[in-house]
């Protein structure tokens, strides 16, 4: 798949959170959390479950440094 | 761009300038307030927004013609005159250190009404402005929000003919600013007055203003309709001070499962982050927006807007690329870095998928907009 987002991390699904309209899905890619906020919707269109392949996408312009 | 005859404006000015030490401070070639209109005056700091205020309400002496309900406004009764039908609120509320109700009559009582009658009236203005309860306190034990609510009711009171704000809400927090947005269009919804309102934030004006004026060098550059102007604007400046966000205006209606949607005026729905029912403006900034060079599969990724169309154009910003993209019946613009764009060999003219999440858009909630409004606009003034 080719897309415009420069990062794109493929780990687990390793929890879901699921409030009443939004979701928080943590995705681990080789040790490290990944938080996800998403709509509920989205998750159920997709059927996400915890132990899922996914691919977190993340745009270089919204990624932060700190040293 | 003049307004019909049937709808003669209430305020109107043309050739008016303000100089000082020599030097043209503001020049407003062409002005005019429709009744019940909410004309914002917009522009970023030193672009002359207070001083043309200033100038519209007979504060500021001016050159140039001034017109209230049609008469020429030349003599000083004639000023205080209008002074007299208007009213105005600043960023700071200036109460006086009586209790709230005493503040809120104070203009009634310089304009001659008795004591009680002018309470009375003062407290009719606190209950539309939600803060009844807050009648006998002192200036003192008001929170910034309340007490620009009192300055609010203070002006209400009178009654005017013309409201003018000057940064009403510069002052105060984001919950606060959006709680009285939603009061004060309320009230204008009721088209008993025609305001204008100074701001130099963009989504303000977005969000409350029938018609907007862009302004630079103390000069207007463009006049109409929020939706069209902010689409449209006329110079580089005017871009640049609008940022590179896409407008979109319609109403928000809520699904059985509590999401939210935003219907736009072409009839297309897109997903959007939480509001009430309602007419509603969105912004959606463009480093939100994703490019696919086809379209993902269905329900393979939680972006809830994937919308189809062609690369319309391609705009260095910095070291990154602004592409607007064509969908069907809408352009949104995505921000991407240049690696991106050689990745997806962007050309103008190409096919290209343009998504974004729900979250991205966030709605700001407005009255339904009067239907003797104008649908022009767009036009230089």
């Amino acid at each position: 798949m080719t897309l415009s987002a420069r990062n794109q991390l493929t780990g687990t699904v390793k929890s879901i959170v699921l409030g009443s309209v939004m979701a928080e899905v943590v995705v681990d890619v080789s040790g490290h959390d990944v938080v996800s906020v998403i709509t509920r919707r989205s998750v159920e269109n997709m059927g996400l479950q915890a132990g899922d392949t996914v691919t977190a996408i993340i745009k270089a312009t919204e990624v932060l440094l700190d040293r | 761009m003049s307004p019909s005859p049937s709808e003669a404006p209430v305020l109107a000015a043309r050739d008016l300038r303000v100089v000082r030490g020599g030097r043209s401070l503001v020049h407003v070639e062409h002005f005019a307030l429709a009744p019940g209109d909410v004309h914002v005056l917009l522009g970023a700091n030193g672009a002359g927004k207070s001083t043309i205020l200033k100038a519209l309400n007979g504060l500021e002496p001016a050159d140039g013609v001034l017109e209230f309900h049609g008469s020429v406004v030349g003599s000083a009764a004639a000023r205080l005159a209008l002074r007299r039908a208007t009213a105005a609120v600043f960023q700071r509320p200036y109460l006086l250190a009586a209790n709230v109700r005493d503040n809120v009559a104070s203009g009634l009582r310089l304009r001659g009404l008795g004591r009680n009658a002018a309470r009375q009236r003062a407290l009719e203005a606190l209950r539309l402005l939600g803060i009844a309860q807050l009648a006998g306190r002192k200036p003192g034990n008001l929170s910034g929000g309340e007490a620009q609510r009192v300055s609010i009711a203070r002006a209400l009171a009178v009654d005017p003919d013309v409201l003018f704000l000057d940064e009403p809400l510069a002052a105060l927090d984001p919950p606060t600013r959006r709680a009285l947005i939603i009061d004060l269009l309320r009230i204008f919804a009721r088209g008993e007055m025609a305001v204008v309102w100074v701001t130099h934030d963009r989504d303000e004006a977005f969000a409350v203003g029938d018609r907007v004026s862009f302004l630079e060098g103390g000069r207007i550059v463009q006049t109409g309709v929020p939706v069209d102007v902010f689409a449209h604007p006329a110079t580089t400046a005017f871009a640049e001070f609008l940022g590179l966000d896409t407008y979109l205006e319609g109403v928000i209606l809520r699904g059985m499962d509590g999401s939210t949607r935003l219907r736009l005026d072409c009839g297309m729905e897109i997903a959007c982050g939480d509001a009430p029912e309602g007419p509603a403006v969105a912004c959606l900034p463009p480093e939100d927006v994703v490019l696919f060079a086809s379209a993902p599969i269905e329900h393979s990724t939680s972006l809830r807007n994937v919308l189809p169309g062609m690369v319309n154009t391609i705009s260095p910003v910095g070291r990154l690329l602004l592409i607007a993209v064509a969908a069907e019946r809408l352009e949104v613009a995505a921000l991407v870095t240049r690696a991106a764009a050689d990745d997806l060999g962007l050309a103008v003219g190409m096919p290209i998928v343009a998504a974004f999440k729900a979250a991205a858009v966030h709605p700001i909630p407005r009255q339904e907009r009067r239907p003797a409004m104008s649908s022009s606009g767009g036009g230089q003034s």
